[in-house]
């Protein structure tokens, strides 16, 4: 069993004039057994640090981290059943890829015989038996990335560590083996815990996300229960390509209804009339600030809506118009607030076009604008 | 054409050039070697060129080497000594001081640093001697093999520490994973990776040991103990002069340092230019 628990997990930083930074805030968080756990954020968010502890090669400040049914705290990286594929891939440069990948099993003392069967064995799961004599740099970045992958799976370790792995690969080779660590995790079977700043990489390749913000776990939750059921406005922003839009404004009662009405000073502001649905979540802020959040897919090109209902249109400026073949990103402003529709691309929009948009009220999310927190 | 005209100009110069230096290098040698082969008085009638080889004094060199074989041995033995323990000891202090944070890391640097700007042993020959007086060291070649193993402690520590700093510490942090200790890293990252400038520092603390001539000179007593330089020194000054077989020695007592230089050549060019440019 490799499940992995992180347990009020601390890591602060000095620096030469002594002031304390805290990487990692006192998080908590349980990984299970042969679970692909994704940690996503952006830079700075404590994601790398925190996947550092789990290796043993940052000391943890303060907390617990157990790998199975033991505490790691104090055990030594090569003692901890782990491992960990870099960035950078960290391959030794005077070393061919097989004496690469046996480096690890010859320090462990392994019969010459297991060593090549394990090696063998794993560059037949990479596709990397014809390279086995060849040195790192006459390797591609790909290639070179399978190399490090390989070098993990001899070691048949507990939990694997991937670091940003595939972040020095070109967009076309990402994609591929993207796909070949989701295979990879399906045929090992084994715990893996995998760092990005890439959401699509966290969305397409996770069990689970945890998504971080300044050292603190923002959202822990399956890709789409992430994406439809955002806890918070950041996590709301972040996963997602094009982000979630965000309007800042007041719920106003009007006619018995509630209305969001946009905050834009001194110009006509945005009107939306709250379903039934939204009306609830917000009835405890009637004349109070809120902020309206609604995805780019859901707000549609009007004239593409069969059944049109006029409360939930709204009209607005075209920016830009991003034409992506299976659909156009209109990027719209309002003069308080920009936001963008992932609309069918049948029609052409021109710069400075009026365009109506439908919204779908089903799908959008109120938050408390000083929480952040979605409204439940 | 007038282009063609001048950088055969520069070439010219340019060889002249070089040729002039190597000629001002290799005649006292092509010297040492045509005298090697002389009587005093062959040498006084004919200083600069070969006699005829039927007359050449074999036997200088045979002389020469019952006289300096047992130096060349000393001193390949406070060489060899002093640049390995340097060596050990300088690997381990730049890999603690390039890869680990600890208190007073910056500080231990820097004193390492400012020695260097210490005058040098003839400066500090009187305290030098009496230090080596209270540890029971004079008439000994372990007061040589110290003094070597600690004089090339502060460039050695300069290089490498400044060398490894430029290794991605992934490797290291790799390497930790899968289970190498620190001797581990530097035996299977440090060495391989750093070969050249590590052999470079070598030949330095070597060469630097090899010709050291005024400490053998000051702690050395028993003619059996000496090293290289001052033994000739001394056949340069015993008895009558016999140039022949002094040369003869000179001659043998390159002998070492050319074989080193030949094995090395290539890792010693490799490592003047490692770090000129990031590969």
């Amino acid at each position: 069993m490799a499940e992995v628990t992180l347990k009020n997990l601390v890591k602060e930083y000095r620096d030469d004039k002594r002031t304390t930074f805290r990487a990692v805030k006192g998080i908590n968080l349980e990984i299970r057994d042969r679970e692909f756990m994704v940690l996503v954020g952006p830079s700075g968010c404590g994601k790398s640090t925190s996947l550092r502890m789990i290796a043993g090669l940052e000391d943890i400040t303060d907390g617990e981290i157990s790998i199975g049914d033991r505490v790691v705290n104090d055990v030594q990286p090569k003692d901890r059943d782990i491992a960990m594929v870099f960035q950078n891939y960290a391959l030794y440069p005077h070393m061919t890829v097989f004496d690469n990948m046996a480096f690890g099993l010859k320090l462990l003392k392994y019969p010459r015989d297991e060593i090549k069967k394990r090696v063998d064995d794993a560059a037949d799961i990479l596709g990397l038996e014809s390279m086995l004599d060849r040195k790192p740099k006459q390797l591609s970045g790909g290639q070179r990335q399978r190399v490090a992958v390989g070098r993990a799976i001899v070691r048949k370790p507990k939990v694997f560590l991937f670091d940003e792995p595939l972040s020095n690969l070109d967009a076309k080779m990402r994609v591929q083996m993207r796909t070949e660590i989701s295979k990879l995790h399906a045929r090992l079977n084994a715990t893996m815990i995998y760092v990005t700043h890439d959401q699509v990489e966290a969305m397409t390749m996770g069990d689970r996300i945890c998504v971080m913000k300044d050292g603190n776990i923002m959202q822990v939750a399956e890709p789409l229960d992430l994406y439809n059921r955002p806890e918070n406005m950041f996590t709301a922003g972040f996963i997602g390509s094009p982000p979630m839009n965000f309007f800042y404004g007041q719920v106003v009662p009007e006619g018995g209804r509630l209305v969001f009405v946009e905050k834009n000073d001194g110009n006509a502001p945005i009107r939306i009339t709250l379903d039934d649905r939204l009306a609830r979540l917000a009835k405890n802020y009637e004349g109070k600030s809120i902020v309206f959040g609604i995805r780019p897919e859901d707000i549609s090109d009007a004239l593409m809506v069969t059944h049109i209902d006029e409360s939930r249109c709204l009209t607005a400026k075209v920016d830009v118009s991003e034409p992506m073949g299976a659909e156009t990103y209109l990027y719209f402003d309002t003069t308080a607030h920009s936001f963008i529709a992932r609309v069918h691309s049948e029609h052409k929009f021109d710069f400075g076009q009026q365009v109506k948009v439908s919204l779908d009220l089903e799908k959008a999310h109120l938050f408390d604008p000083e929480t952040e927190d979605v409204l439940k | 054409m007038s282009e063609t005209r001048v950088s055969k100009l520069g070439e010219t110069i340019k060889i002249s050039y070089l040729l002039f230096v190597l000629f001002f290098a290799f005649v006292p040698l092509f010297v040492m070697i045509v005298v090697s082969f002389k009587s005093n008085e062959q040498y006084l009638a004919n200083p600069w060129f070969f006699d005829h080889p039927s007359t050449w004094k074999w036997e200088n060199w045979s002389y020469a080497w019952d006289m300096v074989s047992g130096y060349i041995a000393n001193s390949i033995f406070v060489s060899v000594s002093g640049t390995a323990i340097t060596l050990s000891i300088v690997l381990m202090s730049s890999y603690a001081i390039a890869r680990y944070d600890f208190p007073g890391k910056n500080i231990i640097f820097y004193l390492v640093m400012a020695t260097m700007f210490l005058p040098g042993t003839v400066a500090a020959l009187v305290t030098l001697f009496d230090l080596l007086v209270k540890l029971n060291l004079v008439n000994s070649l372990w007061a040589l093999v110290v003094m070597a193993a600690v004089g090339g402690q502060v460039t050695g520590v300069f290089i490498l520490r400044n060398f490894i700093e430029d290794i991605p510490k992934e490797l290291f942090e790799s390497a930790q994973l899968d289970g190498a200790g620190h001797l581990q890293q530097i035996w299977h990252i440090i060495l391989p990776l750093s070969a050249s400038i590590i052999s470079v520092t070598c030949i330095m603390d070597f060469l630097h040991s090899w010709n050291n001539v005024i400490l053998p000179l000051l702690l050395l007593r028993d003619d059996a103990l000496l090293t290289i330089p001052v033994g000739l020194y001394r056949m340069d000054g015993e008895y009558v002069k016999q140039y022949g077989e002094l040369m003869a020695g000179f001659a043998i007592a390159s002998v070492p340092l050319l074989i080193l230089f030949v094995f090395s050549m290539k890792l010693f060019v490799k490592g003047l230019s490692a770090g000129a440019v990031k590969g």
